[in-house]
């Protein structure tokens, strides 16, 4: 026998034992597309037990002209009726990713490809990962919520309708089903091998496994949700390769979309299928996440509708000269006019001449340690279900946690604090009003108004005041004038009389006299009955003084004067005053040029109240009014002055990206006459469907 | 194959003994060797058809002598056996004692009286490749040596034991030497009976000191430490070498990266 296995524990970094195995009695191994490979390996049940071969072993396999085959873990062990011999079954390194959960909320939005498989195997599991040819740039959009690496790797290939392979024990292939040129041919014609051209495989058994039964030309995709809340295709704007329809489900309630290839549906007759996605859901409830995912959704059902348009045989032949290079998701030809084995068990004639992708490749080493080789191959690329499809499919089914929340509807209801708006034309009262992410949809929402003006008086006031002397005494009114200043003037005394203002007939009292003069001006005189004159201008010339009247000349000089005015207030009394204030006009109506004005504004609209005349029975008519028939006209009450009001706001959000916005309600007063008071309440019934960010 | 059962596991069958005749049942047939491309049967000597071989020795035991309850100790283990053909002299092969075949009755063990014999039929599985019955040492000191080896077919039958210190890494290399001469004599198809592919190489990746003896065992494919530690985690092997190594028929050049001391024990192997 021509292997060589070194067997590793678990975590083993260095062979276990003193040696490798080389008492390999078979070998047979399996290489799948989009699956998990397999090995199965004979050796002496004696080397089994001694070197306590168990599960979670793993073991490197080499051949001695094929070199490494790859790391296998142990998954079991038949022993066979001799209990000579053991034969241990192993999966190939994939099955790493199947025992591995790629994580939860790892959200992608319209992101590419190449980037969010380095993200995912690279980054978080170490592995290479390798393309067919470029790295693909596809845009794809899903989410992990507990999947094993091994399905989201399924999940990838399927969006961009491709397939992935283990290419190394840590590295993972992905390509695309856009190969033209076979690597190899198959065929059937009787041929000396040793005459085959490297390209060419001679056919030694051929049964044909899938006749091509799955064809679909309608499909109906769906993604992760509950009944109305399963995402579709409604949110797409994807137009190419295949138009979006719709249609109306049985009772003719509800809107199904799908697209459709009409070259198959002509050919094999309408075929529907509902496809369910429920890795592909938005990641918010925004326009432009539900867009991103019904796009992703409408991408995965055009790879699946291109993949099932057309027949897709499957066949499983024996060929020799098969090289060695040869790998699953390869393109081969395959030429065959003969008997062969039919998929029901039946032999009939087979007509073959068509490209095929390989599937499966399995290998069987005989005592030679030569490969007997076995190729599965499909027309489409994807494989007859085997038994290892349920290694990531079976007990951890993560797809309850795919699911979202059925939306439900409920009412709500915000009332904001009273506010008082001043008679003036720039003041407003502001309402927040916030609309979360939760929201799904605004089924109906009403904005009501409450107003009551504040009384205000239609007259001014009036005062009347009457005072009450002092029956008697002198009081002393503080006064006090005092010139100290040799070089500053003298205070004239204005002689203006002020005998006009009150007087004080009751006691003498004295005044502040300011004299002045100088040269060039008129000197003060006060004659012998303290009456106040002015003398002209000096009469004295000399110094003599011989009598009779005459003048002296003096040089300029001050007369310093100090004195005060006394009030004495002989008698303690004081003076009191009382008034009466009359407001008149606080019993009649209210003027109605007076009443406030409101206008109602938004961040997207306004709604103004426009005020109107006619009569006391007088309301504010709005501009998206409700009918008179539902009771939804404002009144306004002459009595008190209340004003209600109530109006739909539902249209305000019916724009783009209404979502997660906190809007701002705004009253403004426009009649700036009269100030009041505002209180609003806005409720309604919205429909909220929580969302995992 | 015809010759006699000289020994097995111990027990000795000696010229005292009675008939004793030693045969092939069944062995590999060449149609399934591998062809390689040229016509080539490949009969590497590797440990793999223990249940391909079959060969019955028929004998009787000595007078008085009764020989069926040690062989029926050792019935379905393993053990060597030694043989006589003409094709190699005597040989050894690790063999299975698989059944015993006695012609008398049980009530007439009991009685067995002089000059009466039980005569058995012993058949044993083995593998298609013999050994001779001694070992060759050779001593190794330096980078390399030739070493000749008889038989006709590839023998793992070898252990290198190595006590110099060996500075990281030491790399052993098995070439065949292709001047040399087979000794099979001519095949029916091509010139030469055995696989003429290229040398076979070691690469241990670790040093050690002087004092431990580092030993390599080509017939069980282990690699220890004279303290009894696993050294085959240090090995590496090229991904399409099956095995540690074999010695060809004839000459096989051994070379060493470094000047090692020690000595290499090998028998020839035959089919």
């Amino acid at each position: 026998m021509k292997f060589r296995i070194d067997v590793f524990t678990a975590t083993g970094t260095t062979p276990t034992g003193d040696g490798p195995i080389t008492q390999v009695l078979g070998v047979s191994t399996s290489e799948r597309l989009n699956q998990v490979g397999e090995i199965q390996f004979t050796i002496p049940a004696s080397v089994a037990a001694e070197r306590q071969l168990a599960r979670g072993m793993r073991y490197r396999v080499y051949h001695a002209s094929l070199g490494y085959l790859g790391e296998y873990k142990h998954v079991d062990s038949t022993i066979d009726a001799t209990a000579e011999t053991i034969t241990i079954r192993g999966y190939d390194s994939l099955i790493n990713l199947a025992e591995r959960i790629a994580g939860f909320r790892r959200n992608y939005s319209a992101a590419t490809f190449s980037t969010v498989a380095t993200n995912l195997f690279f980054t978080s599991m170490g592995w290479t990962v390798s393309y067919e040819a470029a790295p693909l740039t596809d845009a794809i959009t899903f989410s992990v919520e507990g999947e094993n690496y091994l399905r989201v790797a399924d999940i990838m290939r399927k969006y961009i309708r491709g397939w992935f392979r283990r290419q190394g024990d840590t590295e993972i292939r992905f390509g695309k089903f856009q190969a033209t040129t076979p690597v190899v041919t198959f065929v059937a014609a009787p041929l000396i091998a040793n005459d085959l051209p490297s390209d060419q495989a001679l056919i030694t058994q051929i049964t044909r496994t899938r006749s091509g039964s799955e064809v679909t030309n309608h499909v109906f995709p769906t993604g992760a949700g509950i009944g109305e809340t399963k995402l579709d295709l409604r949110y797409s704007n994807r137009s190419s390769p295949y138009t979006i329809q719709s249609t109306s489900i049985i009772n003719g309630a509800a809107t199904a979309y799908f697209i459709a290839d009409s070259t198959s549906a002509t050919t094999y007759g309408r075929v529907d299928r509902v496809v369910a996605w429920n890795e592909i859901r938005p990641v918010t409830n925004s326009e432009a996440d539900l867009q991103n995912a019904a796009n992703a959704l409408y991408d995965i059902a055009t790879a699946y509708l291109q993949k099932y348009k057309n027949e897709n045989d499957a066949y499983t032949l024996s060929a020799v000269n098969v090289p060695s290079t040869l790998r699953v998701g390869d393109l081969v030809r395959v030429i065959y006019n003969g008997v062969a084995e039919l998929e029901n068990g039946k032999v009939g004639w087979l007509n073959v001449a068509n490209n095929f992708y390989v599937t499966e490749i399995a290998e069987n080493f005989d005592q030679s340690g030569e490969p007997q080789v076995t190729i599965s191959i499909s027309a489409n690329g994807e494989a007859v279900i085997g038994d290892t499809e349920v290694i990531y499919d079976i007990v951890q089914d993560v797809q309850t946690l795919k699911l979202r929340t059925q939306p439900t509807q409920t009412y709500f209801s915000r009332s904001f604090d009273t506010i008082m708006m001043q008679n003036n034309a720039n003041t407003d009262a502001r309402f927040r009003v916030p609309l979360g992410a939760e929201i799904l949809a605004v089924n109906e929402v009403y904005a009501e108004i409450t107003i009551r003006p504040i009384a205000q008086a239609s007259v001014t006031a009036s005062v009347t005041v009457t005072s009450t002397n002092a029956a008697q005494g002198v009081h002393i009114s503080g006064l006090s004038v005092t010139t100290t200043s040799t070089t500053t003037s003298f205070t004239q005394i204005d002689t203006t009389n002020n005998t006009t203002a009150t007087n004080q007939s009751v006691g003498g009292h004295q005044h502040g006299i300011t004299v002045f003069g100088g040269a060039g001006g008129d000197y003060v005189l006060i004659d012998g009955n303290g009456a106040f004159g002015k003398v002209a201008a000096e009469n004295v010339t000399g110094n003599t003084n011989t009598g009779g009247p005459h003048n002296h000349t003096q040089d300029a000089h001050n007369h310093k004067f100090a004195h005060r005015h006394i009030i004495e207030n002989q008698f303690n009394h004081s003076h009191s005053a009382s008034a009466t204030v009359t407001v008149a006009g606080s019993t009649g109506a209210f003027s109605y040029a007076n009443k406030p004005s409101i206008r109602m504004g938004t961040t997207l609209g306004q709604i103004v109240f426009t005020s109107g005349s006619t009569g006391n029975t007088e309301f504010f008519a709005v501009k998206d009014t409700e009918t008179a028939a539902i009771g939804e006209v404002g009144g306004y009450s002459v009595i008190t002055g209340f004003i209600a009001a109530r109006v739909n706001i539902t249209n305000q959000f019916t724009n783009s990206n209404w979502r997660d916005k906190l809007y701002t309600i705004v009253l403004e007063n426009l009649a700036p006459t009269n100030a009041c008071t505002v209180q609003l309440q806005v409720y309604g019934r919205v429909t909220i469907q929580p969302i995992a960010v | 194959m015809i010759g006699y059962i000289i020994s097995y596991d111990g027990i000795t069958f000696n010229d005292g003994f009675g008939f004793n005749k030693f045969s092939i049942q069944r062995s590999v047939s060449p149609a399934r060797a591998r062809i390689l491309g040229g016509s080539v049967y490949d009969m590497d000597g590797m440990y793999t058809y223990p249940a391909e071989q079959i060969y019955t020795a028929d004998l009787a035991d000595r007078n008085g002598e009764f020989i069926a309850k040690p062989l029926y100790q050792r019935l379905g283990q393993y053990g060597w056996l030694r043989v006589y053909t003409r094709a190699f002299t005597i040989g050894i092969n690790w063999a299975k004692l698989i059944a015993i075949d006695v012609n008398a009755s049980a009530s007439e063990w009991v009685t067995l009286a002089n000059n009466e014999r039980n005569y058995y039929t012993l058949t044993f599985a083995c593998s298609p490749f013999w050994y001779r019955d001694f070992d060759t040492i050779t001593q190794i000191n330096g980078t390399g040596f030739t070493l000749s080896t008889d038989g006709n077919a590839r023998s793992t039958y070898w252990q290198l034991n190595i006590t110099s210190a060996i500075t990281n890494p030491l790399t052993i290399e098995f070439a065949r030497n292709t001047s040399g001469t087979s000794t099979y004599g001519v095949a029916v198809y091509g010139t030469s009976q055995y696989d003429a592919t290229g040398s076979q190489l070691i690469t241990y990746a670790a040093s050690k000191a002087l004092g431990t003896t580092l030993v390599i065992d080509g017939r069980t494919n282990r690699v220890t430490l004279s303290t009894g530690a696993n050294a085959y985690g240090n090995i590496t092997l090229p991904n399409t070498q099956p095995n540690l190594g074999y010695l060809s028929p004839g000459d096989t050049r051994i070379r060493f990266n470094q000047s090692v001391t020690g000595t290499l024990l090998s028998r020839g192997a035959y089919v």
